[in-house]
């Protein structure tokens, strides 16, 4: 039996290129541990609806290769959440948009992934463009990896980094 | 094996690639046995085609806080080694580097970083010569970095660069220990797509002259 005081808490969690939305106030949607990777959080305050999207590569450009987990890719995965929450009530109109993660974990003397945060920030910010959607806040770039948070209910979207505690985005 | 058929690696060539592999791995653990004076063994030696995006879950989870000495792989391919250790071994590894008495280090500073940068360097080094030597391939380590952080964060842009090709992973998972002192840890060798195409081209063309 589920009393008032008890109710639990869902998480689900977005993993590397993957999209979730949910419509439970409930639930609070995540993207865990990210670092180049960008977290996208899009929520209808009218029909409390929330939408994540798990970054993990800037454009496809059409490759045969992206057709596979394709929403890995910005260009695919924000058409793509903006499609799955529309299905799920939203009103594209009403969608509020934050945007997190985009660090460079590495210094590019020592690795070979080259700057990998910086374009994914960039891609993301341009295709949000083209489908005229407007960022409402940010917490991008730095040298720091990032757990952040959507809650569904109330739409709060939260950021922890190591060793300080959650701020709200 | 529906993993080795997907990515076209045949079987007897993915057995090759676990013995090369093996064998860089111990002598890569002999070279980090050499440094800390201490016989290090390796516990599991585990080579697996997994799914990138559940690859956090070989270092604990992709929240999970953690020390890793990363080198990046240049040369003939391409590809990423991570030593990753719980906070409080990798402390007790600076102890055991810098011949503190263990539960001295409590931070990582640049001393410390700089004795966890030479033992990535060693562990590598030894990893890389051997799996060159067994190949003749040309295999260099990059200058190595350490860093404290959430475990998903730090090997996300890795797994980028591998997931621009494949949505498979060829993950190496070595977990070593010692019996005098807790150090187990896991030695991560991420290779690209386009390592392991280099790696079974080489060592077929080697095979023909050295076996």
């Amino acid at each position: 039996m589920v009393t008032g005081a008890t109710v639990q808490e869902k998480s689900i969690a977005a993993n590397l290129g993957e999209i979730k939305v949910s419509n439970d106030p409930q639930v609070t949607l995540s993207c865990l541990g990210v670092g180049s990777c960008i977290a996208l959080c899009m929520y209808d305050p009218e029909n409390k609806i929330g939408g994540m999207a798990h970054i993990v590569l800037p454009i496809s450009n059409n490759s045969a290769r992206a057709k596979e987990n394709a929403t890995k890719y910005a260009d695919i995965a924000i058409p793509e959440l903006l499609h799955q929450m529309r299905q799920q009530g939203a009103v594209r109109s009403k969608i509020v948009t934050r945007i997190s993660g985009g660090a460079q974990m590495f210094n590019s003397a020592s690795s070979n992934t080259f700057d990998t945060g910086a374009r994914n920030i960039e891609a993301v910010k341009k295709v949000l463009a083209e489908e005229v959607i407007k960022i409402s806040a940010e917490d991008t770039g730095g040298r720091k990896g990032r757990t952040v948070r959507l809650f569904v209910g109330t739409g709060s979207v939260s950021v922890k980094t190591v060793g300080e505690p959650a701020k709200e985005l | 094996m529906e993993g080795v058929q997907r990515s076209g690696v045949y079987e007897v060539e993915l057995a090759r690639w676990t013995e090369l592999v093996g064998q860089g791995t111990h002598n890569a653990v002999l070279g980090l046995s050499e440094m800390v004076g201490v016989k290090i063994r390796v516990t599991a030696l585990d080579l697996k085609e997994i799914p990138v995006r559940n690859a956090a879950d070989l270092v604990g989870g992709a929240e999970n806080e953690v020390v890793v000495i990363y080198l990046g792989i240049v040369g003939g391919a391409t590809g990423h080694i991570m030593l990753v250790y719980p906070i409080n071994v990798a402390f007790g590894l600076v102890d055991m580097l810098m011949g503190e008495e263990i539960g001295t280090t409590q931070e990582l500073g640049e001393m410390e970083a700089s004795a966890l940068q030479e033992m990535g360097n060693i562990t590598g080094s030894f990893f890389l010569n051997s799996v060159a030597d067994n190949t003749g391939m040309q295999l260099m380590p990059t200058p190595p970095t350490v860093m404290i952080d959430m475990a998903g964060a730090i090997i996300d842009a890795a797994l980028a660069e591998i997931m621009v090709e494949r949505d498979e992973l060829f993950a190496m998972e070595t977990v070593f220990s010692t019996d005098i002192r807790d150090i187990t840890g896991t030695l991560l060798v991420l290779p690209t797509a386009e390592f392991m195409d280099v790696m079974l081209e080489q060592n077929r063309k080697y095979a023909r002259v050295q076996w």
